[in-house]
């Protein structure tokens, strides 16, 4: 098993009702799996502006970063400790 | 001898159509220190040469296509050019920017500005090619739409650099003087306020530039280091991310449920249906994402599409955020693909989507209260959602018939017409339709909304909905703005200080002639600054800079009040300032204005300006030295 860390930034903290989450995965756990389990144990919590249930993923402009990077790839492999920022930002248009 | 003045082309374009005579001027260093370029030039232009109170439609009016030193492809926002005119929407103050490749290659032509004037007997077009100018016989672009008109012009170019050419163009709106007319730069449009109409009174067709000019940065150096450092900032900014990924139309379900989507004309701020509209746009319509001009590192434009079906629509890149958002929620319309066509169309036929759907939403609730029946609308039920009646109303609108030949006023015009009764549906600020943003989400865009000088707009306010929700600060806490996260996004009080300073601080980006979205990607005024000073070799700091955009919007408003605008013209629509209809947010009180015009009154003291009339006063004139504007 791994322990990844998840820290909820901007806009995106009124849909959670805390700013850091310590989440347990299997040892070969993707972003993938990290969402099925944000949909398992969060999703219910989050409408449907933010997380569409049917793909377990976050809708609309939600960054995430890994380690400082920024990631999109639903098959990159999580490391034990990780750090994982989540933010989402409002712009406009 | 004169001074160098890097950073510059160094010329301005004047194009006479009622004599066919085109002059062309040295630049004044000291107009341009004063006023750099973009809204600031075309400010000044427009205060001084036009008469107050001439017809926006008449041969009186001036459009100015503006850049600033920044108009490079290599500065983040530099693809872009500004277009100052009197509005024929709002007889006041008329800009609206274009992204894309225009602005750097009309500098490449050797030109900063081209200023036109007068009003030519026949149709013509100007090809701008390596410092020279010719108005062209465009008898065969008449009639054409947008997409014809750019590639007739591209393929009749004589000369140039064809790497570097780009052309902007009205369509069968500015033709057919439809007042929300735009003028076109292939997809992009310098969309709000009808300067395609004005375009079209002159009968001129298009614009088409050329050329290999490279401007001279005063600091190379220096110029590559601060460019180096704000491309970074910008590509490693959420926000970039973000955009880039999702567009503005990632935004769709996040205004929806914060009660920031206007919905059947403006009966509502939450439609309910915007998570559902985004993922039929992702998975039906979005081909991938483009950026508006080469360099662009955010790329929020979008390539779209309409496969197949009933309203099957060609390649286009479109699919902002306000024009999707306007063709559903506005029209109470859940279906992404016919909001695609009617985007396509607009483009098409060069008319601005906001202006557009405004007005047929405007039509719906006419006809829903029986102002106006099928007799009016060429047999249509103008009912809400209805598909036929949006592509018809589009229709009407651009050739000017039936209910269309009113509609193409705008709803202020239309509304006087029709009869006191229909007042409460003309949603507009100064005659200018309100975008898809509402203040029932978020009270400083209510006094943005009624204080942005080219009416309700939806650039000049995206700094309300993104402080008060998003809790955005642009690096402007410096400059005195509150730190968002401690303010409630239903507080009233305060904001109107917050808004006199963003309004400043982010019009940096149309002084410059750059796009605003780098600003939410982390470039600062500071940053702008350093920027302009590398290019020009002036010492401008952000201070300057703020103040010189302080300048700007008070020549700005002073051009308004000498058309005739007061403290009135600032109010807010009833419909706006109540709590919505119906929706998540029916009845909350939390979402009514309660006192917009103590708002006003903080606005007007933050800004120096006189109470009673929303004038800017003596002081605060000369504070700006807008006492003499040239000098
Ligand atoms: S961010 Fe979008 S609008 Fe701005 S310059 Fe880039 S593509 Fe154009």
């Amino acid at each position: 098993m791994i322990t990844v860390h998840v820290y909820v930034k901007g806009y995106l903290k009124k849909y959670f009702d805390r700013e850091s989450y310590s989440i347990e995965l299997e040892s070969k756990a993707t972003l993938k799996d990290l969402y099925e389990k944000i949909d398992e144990d969060l999703g219910k919590n989050l409408p449907p502006s933010v997380w569409s249930h049917e793909k377990k993923s976050f809708r609309g402009p939600v960054v995430v970063k890994i380690s400082g990077e920024s990631i999109i790839d639903l098959d990159f492999k999580l490391q034990d400790g990780s750090d994982i920022i989540l933010s989402r930002l409002l712009v406009g248009g | 001898m004169k001074t160098k003045l890097y950073g510059y082309a160094g010329k301005e374009l004047w194009v006479d159509l009622t004599a066919g005579c085109i002059t062309i001027k040295e630049i004044d260093p000291a107009v341009m220190r004063k006023y750099i370029g973009g809204t600031g030039f075309c400010a000044a232009l427009l205060f001084t040469e036009l008469e107050a109170g001439i017809n926006p439609l008449s041969a009186e009016n001036i459009v100015v296509f503006a850049t600033s030193p920044l108009s490079l492809n290599k500065v983040p926002g530099g693809g872009s050019v500004i277009v100052g005119f009197k509005s024929p929407i709002t007889g006041a103050w008329g800009e609206a920017r274009s992204g894309g490749n225009f602005g750097p290659d009309m500098k490449r032509a050797g030109f900063d500005f081209i200023i036109i004037k007068g009003k030519s007997d026949k149709p013509v077009y100007l090809e701008v090619v390596d410092g020279t100018a010719v108005l062209k016989d465009a008898a065969n672009l008449k009639g054409k739409d947008v997409y014809e008109k750019d590639s007739l012009m591209k393929n009749q170019l004589v000369g140039g650099n064809r790497k570097h050419m780009s052309a902007m163009c009205i369509g069968l709106g500015g033709e057919n003087l439809v007042r929300f007319s735009s003028i076109m730069h292939e997809d992009r449009a310098a969309g709000r306020g009808g300067a395609g109409a004005v375009m079209g009174y002159k009968n001129l067709m298009g614009i088409i530039v050329s050329g290999s000019a490279e401007i001279e940065a005063a600091n190379p150096d220096q110029l590559q280091k601060i460019l180096k450092r704000t491309m970074e900032i910008v590509i490693k900014s959420d926000a970039r991310q973000g955009m880039h990924a999702y567009g503005t139309v990632g935004d769709l379900p996040a205004n929806d449920e914060d009660g920031d989507l206007p919905t059947k004309n403006w009966r509502s701020n939450s439609f309910g249906k915007g998570a559902e509209i985004f993922d039929s746009f992702q998975n039906n319509n979005l081909i991938k994402a483009h950026p508006c001009y080469a360099g662009c590192p955010i790329g929020c434009g979008r390539i779209i599409e309409v496969k197949e079906g009933k309203y099957k629509t060609p390649v286009h890149e479109g699919g902002e955020y306000e024009t999707i958002a306007a063709f559903t929620a506005f029209l109470f319309n859940d279906n992404a693909d016919l909001a695609v066509k009617c985007d396509y169309l607009c483009n098409k036929y060069g008319i601005d989507t906001l202006t557009t759907a405004a007005v047929i939403s405007f039509a719906m609730e006419c006809y829903e209260n029986k102002i106006i029946t099928e007799a009016d609308t060429g047999g249509y039920a103008f009912e809400w959602g209805d598909a036929d009646a949006i592509l018809q109303g589009i229709d009407m609108v651009v050739n000017r018939n039936h209910i269309g030949d009113l509609l193409a006023e705008g709803v202020k015009i239309a509304s006087e017409r029709l009869g006191e009764e229909t007042k409460k549906f003309a949603i507009h600020v100064k005659g200018l339709e309100g975008p898809a943003h509402d203040p029932r989400s978020g009270k400083l865009l209510g006094i943005t909304y009624g204080t942005a000088n080219r009416g309700m707009c939806h650039i000049h306010p995206l700094e309300g909905m993104a402080f008060d929700r998003g809790k955005m600060d642009w690096g402007m806490m410096k400059y005195g703005v509150r730190d968002p996260e401690t303010v409630d996004r239903w507080d009233e009080k305060g904001k109107g200080i917050d808004c006199k300073i963003l309004q400043d601080g982010l019009s940096s980006a149309d002084v410059l002639s750059t796009c605003k979205f780098m600003m939410y990607a982390g470039v600062t005024i500071d940053h702008w600054s350093e920027i302009l000073s590398a290019l020009t070799g002036w010492d401008i700091d952000g201070e300057e800079l703020y103040t010189i955009c302080e300048r700007v919007i008070n020549l700005q408003r002073l051009f308004n009040m000498r058309e005739g605008l007061s403290r009135k013209d600032d109010m807010l629509p009833e419909r706006v300032l109540s709590a919505p209809e119906f929706g998540i947010y029916e009845n909350n009180q939390d979402c009514v204005i309660k006192d917009f015009n103590a708002l006003l009154d903080e606005y007007y003291k933050t800004r120096g300006w006189d109470i009673e009339t929303g004038c800017p006063t003596a002081d605060k004139q000369k504070e700006l030295g807008l006492t003499n504007i040239l000098l």
